[in-house]
């Protein structure tokens, strides 16, 4: 059995050499089956790349334990007032089947207002005598005029 | 006080501060992608219990990035806050975690590019992380490789240093790590495989200057 190495007594590994990265990837159980088969006959006979695979062991514990700190309190107020005051919905408004309802009332509402103006306008002006004084202001003829020119008799010295 | 649990619908008591309330136990057993999908909702239980699952996590990461623990503090928060505020752009098709460490990465790195120098400060090893059972001369010895490994580690350029923390401490899969810190799979090998190689030679040269 090889015996357990420290990280000082590990043998120095050329860090370019391809079977560095096989074995890297081997302790994180990434490599595909044919390679890893490769590589476990390659490590029987290999005590340089053997002892390479145990140091990266006991770094990967090292480098593991050292991941301990916590924040020390919650985050989620400071959050959530940076945030505001509550969480925002992050759905977009369109997908919920309720989504569309304000729009369409809204649509709906405009249209019949709209029909009932137009309707009240043209019932109006069907109604409207064309000579009345409120509307002889657009008329051809100005209130109380007779003639049907547009210029007045007197201007012209019919008077 | 009471409020409605999320997943049950039924009425629960809590009493104390209303930051204190606990999470339902069911909620802690839900997915990630069930949590956002609650608050997005607007389940105030649900943000609580992402933000519990994460802050710590995303804390060590960018503490190991950054070097210093209150600008790691201030990073993490920035996190989890354009997480939420941006969960409109995360799709379901990928981990949760894998985008917030996405996040949590650009946002070291960029933290990291606005120094003047990328001076990294290690952490100082807290006799805490130490097993209290061991004996003094044990107790100094795993204390000084702690030291060790931090220094080294803090060495490491940080892309491969990304890469190394999030295999180690995530345990992530290289396809994970390759899509958080945008990368192909065969790069995260190369870059984890030289990471180490470094930190072993690096942790070698410390202990023999000890």
């Amino acid at each position: 059995m090889t015996p357990r190495m420290t990280i000082m007594e590990t043998p120095n590994m050329n860090t370019d050499c391809p079977r560095s990265a096989d074995l890297s990837a081997y302790l994180d159980g990434e490599l595909p089956a044919p390679a890893r088969a490769a590589l476990e006959t390659h490590l029987r006979g290999c005590g340089v790349c053997d002892e390479h695979l145990v140091a990266l062991t006991g770094l990967r514990r090292g480098v593991t334990a050292l991941g301990q700190e916590t924040v020390g309190f919650d985050l989620a107020p400071r959050l959530r007032q940076r945030l505001g005051a509550t969480p925002a919905p992050a759905l977009p408004w369109w997908p919920r089947p309720w989504g569309w309802l304000p729009l369409s009332f809204a649509a709906t509402a405009t249209v019949v207002i709209g029909v009932f103006l137009g309707s009240q306008l043209v019932r109006t002006t069907g109604t409207t005598d064309s000579s009345a004084p409120a509307m002889a202001l657009f008329d051809p003829i100005p209130p109380g005029g007779i003639c049907l020119s547009a210029r007045p008799c007197h201007l012209q010295g019919k008077s | 006080m009471q409020g409605i649990n999320a997943v049950s619908g039924t009425a629960s008591i809590w009493i104390g501060a209303p930051w204190c309330r606990p999470v339902s136990p069911s909620m802690r057993e839900l997915p990630d992608h069930e949590c956002v999908a609650l608050y997005q909702r607007g389940n105030r239980d649900a943000f609580e219990e992402l933000v519990r699952r994460y802050q710590d996590r995303v804390y060590r990461f960018i503490l190991r990035m950054v070097g210093s623990r209150e600008e790691a503090l201030e990073l993490t928060q920035d996190t989890l806050l354009k997480a939420f505020q941006n969960l409109r752009q995360w799709r379901p098709e990928a981990l949760f975690r894998t985008w917030l460490f996405q996040i949590a990465s650009n946002t070291a790195i960029d933290s990291l590019r606005r120094r003047k120098h990328m001076e990294y400060l290690p952490i100082d090893v807290n006799d805490e992380l130490v097993d209290p059972g061991a004996g003094p001369e044990r107790l100094l010895q795993l204390s000084q490789r702690c030291r060790n490994l931090e220094e080294a580690l803090a060495k490491l350029p940080h892309d491969f240093r990304q890469a190394l923390l999030l295999r180690e401490f995530e345990d992530m899969p290289y396809s994970e790590i390759a899509l958080a810190l945008g990368i192909n799979e065969g790069t995260v090998k190369s870059r984890l495989a030289r990471a180490r190689a470094m930190l072993l030679a690096l942790c070698r040269q410390n202990e023999g200057t000890a």
